[in-house]
């Protein structure tokens, strides 16, 4: 177990590492001033823990977040909100057919954005991550994206867990044609 | 290509977005929240509850409207004090009236409080009787603030001023 602890952090701090991480930072940096140069209306870039709101490169709000996930897909995406969906998890099965215990009252608690490429941005309230962790532990102790994940059929999935007071400003920002960077 | 290579246009990119950044006072509207900041840079001059367009439509025979506030990058263009509202169609056809035959029946002094600043296409950034009403989407598509911070902004913004509206 050290062994492997010691290996990935060898790994994560190698050069080809940060090598990979320039190349990405620059990928990112010259979609995004091509967005700041090209697009009329506001954009939206996820990055570095935040979301944040801009119009031609000037930046109009950053929305903090708890966690983001990449689940699955390349590591830097650009595409534009297809549509935006509320979704309630409960009604879904787990994964040995059985309902989640857990009672989620609220209505916006996950929306989902769909984006034209067929990609996938998942947010989740912190109050409803909480809570199926909570469900997990209890059960069947798999990580939450593990466990979330065959809810959505996309192959390219993000998750975004920010607070429930955010989760609804955010939600309303959000509109279909939107360019998202992320 | 190399990490210094890498860095070196990283460096570059950066330069590229901060020549971005507007220079002088400069206006954002969150038509969610409905909030309006007045900024210089990073600094956050005034913070203001404002209302914007409510979104319904109204659908006559002699038209239709629907009362949103555009979103993107503007300009102020025009900036008038002690203001007259010359009524639009639809303020007549929403409460059931005719349009009126002379023009003089469309004009209201007050209306829009002690500033109008123009963005163009007839949106404005004025001011309001219904001030109880700020903080809420329930305007025709223009800027309504209390007469208070409308002065404010009026007072630091001048005529080619930025406005983000997102």
């Amino acid at each position: 177990m050290f062994v492997l602890l010691l290996l990935s952090t060898i790994w994560l701090s190698s050069p080809s590492s940060d090598h990979t991480r320039l190349q990405e930072s620059v990928q990112f940096l010259t979609l995004h001033l091509r967005l700041a140069e090209e697009e009329e209306m506001p954009y939206l870039l996820i990055r570095d823990g935040s979301l944040q709101f801009f119009i031609e490169g000037v930046r109009l709000e950053e929305i903090p977040v708890s966690g983001v996930t990449r689940v699955s897909g390349p590591s830097v995406q650009l595409a534009s909100v297809d549509r935006v969906e509320i979704h309630f998890p409960e009604r879904h099965p787990h994964l040995d057919g059985s309902y989640p215990e857990i009672s989620l009252e609220s209505t916006a608690s996950v929306f989902r954005i769909h984006m034209s490429d067929g990609s996938e941005i998942v947010i989740l309230s912190k109050y409803l991550k909480d809570a199926l962790e909570e469900f997990l532990q209890r059960g069947k102790r798999v990580p939450l994206d593990i466990y979330l994940q065959p809810q959505f059929s996309s192959s390219s999935l993000t998750f975004v867990i920010m607070e429930e007071e955010h989760l609804h400003h955010f939600r309303h920002h959000v509109k279909a044609g939107m360019k998202i960077l992320y | 290509m190399s990490s210094l290579e890498l860095e070196g246009q990283l460096s570059i990119l950066r330069t590229r977005l901060q020549a971005l950044q507007p220079t002088g006072r400069y206006l954002i509207i969150d038509t969610v929240s409905n909030r309006l900041y007045l900024k210089q840079g990073d600094t956050l001059l005034l913070e203001a509850v404002c209302s914007t367009g409510s979104g319904e439509r109204l659908i006559t025979d002699q038209g239709e409207w629907t009362f949103k506030t555009p979103r993107g990058k503007f300009r102020i263009r025009s900036k008038v004090r002690d203001p007259v509202w010359r009524k639009p169609d639809w303020a007549f056809l929403e409460k059931g009236l005719s349009i009126p035959v002379n023009d003089g029946e469309r004009f209201v002094k007050g209306a829009l409080g002690d500033w109008a600043l123009g963005l163009g296409d007839g949106y404005f950034i004025h001011g309001t009787p219904y001030t109880r009403l700020l903080g809420q989407s329930v305007s025709h598509g223009c800027i309504r603030l209390h007469n208070r911070d409308l002065g404010i902004v009026a007072e630091h913004v001048m005529i080619g001023d930025l406005v983000y509206i997102f």
